[in-house]
């Protein structure tokens, strides 16, 4: 089973970074989808199955924090899981966040090591839950 | 500013050797250490929140070559804009880091996006001061500038 991810970030080099790095993970890749900004992911995810999405939280036009607000109150998305990835560091933010149920927080900057071990437990996650939904 | 060197030092070093997978050496602050035929390259991102300031970041292309390569792997098809986004991305990750090890995680800061421009010679002179800390990274010359605001003026 492939997995699909979204990218949101408004940082090119990120995008760029984080597909390269689940490239070179073992996880079955599905589509690598990207988006610049909060506003045009929800946009993605209304159009694509999404299994997991990365998130900046600095971005125009929709932030990362705006972003989480938004997919938390859609009926259609509010369980899209999120990894957060952020150079925000605050105590308070990542606890406002945490209680917007995102899977886990990853501090920028994140080593390829760190964001592969994360995806990975979050994977292995799904696969446990279906597992127990076909038994 | 001096108050704050070593923990430019230290934010710059880790993150650069880390994320930047840069082998990061202290260096004298002066213009000398730059290539004087090499256009200059700075980038700056302000905050705001308990302490309100900016953090500004100069090199030259070959680090940001350099920079992209690490980051992107080599290989890749590099786009001028991924140069620039490099250097935004480093100037975010940087000041972001340096505000939380100087301020700790209970204080809340609103970062600017950064922004990129060339500069003339004549405009660099701050990052030689003892506002400034340079440093050579993979052998390129960088210097880094924190400033903070105040009632009375800049730190």
């Amino acid at each position: 089973m492939a997995f699909n991810f979204l990218v949101v970030d408004d940082s090119r080099i990120v995008r760029k970074s984080i597909r390269k790095t689940l490239a070179m993970t073992d996880i079955p890749l599905g589509e690598l989808l990207e988006a610049e900004n909060g506003k045009d992911a929800l946009e993605v995810l209304r159009n694509a199955w999404v299994d997991l999405v990365f998130l900046d939280i600095n971005m125009p036009v929709m932030n990362g924090m705006e972003f989480m607000e938004a997919l938390r109150a859609d009926a259609e998305l509010k369980d899209t899981p999120v990894i957060v990835v952020s150079t925000e560091g605050s105590a308070e933010r990542i606890e406002i966040l945490e209680s917007m149920d995102i899977k886990a927080y990853l501090r920028k900057p994140i080593t390829p090591e760190d964001l592969a071990q994360s995806v990975t437990s979050i994977i292995g996650e799904f696969g446990r839950e279906q597992l127990q939904s076909t038994n | 500013m001096s108050n704050y060197k070593a923990q430019i030092e230290t934010v710059a070093t880790r993150i650069l050797e880390d994320w930047g997978m840069m082998m990061v050496e202290p260096s004298e602050n002066s213009k000398n250490i730059f290539a004087s035929d090499d256009q200059y390259i700075v980038t700056s991102v302000t905050f705001k929140g308990a302490m309100n300031g900016s953090y500004s970041i100069l090199c030259q292309q070959p680090f940001v070559e350099c920079l992209v390569d690490n980051l992107l792997g080599g290989g890749d098809n590099v786009e001028e804009e991924d140069k620039e986004d490099a250097l935004r991305e480093m100037a975010n990750v940087l000041c972001g880091n340096l505000l939380t090890e100087c301020y700790g995680d209970d204080t809340v800061f609103e970062l600017g996006h950064p922004q990129l421009r060339a500069v003339k010679d004549g405009e660099v002179d701050i990052f030689f001061s003892d506002r400034a800390l340079c440093f050579l990274a993979d052998d390129e010359p960088v210097s880094i500038s924190f400033s903070l605001e105040s009632m009375n003026g800049n730190h």
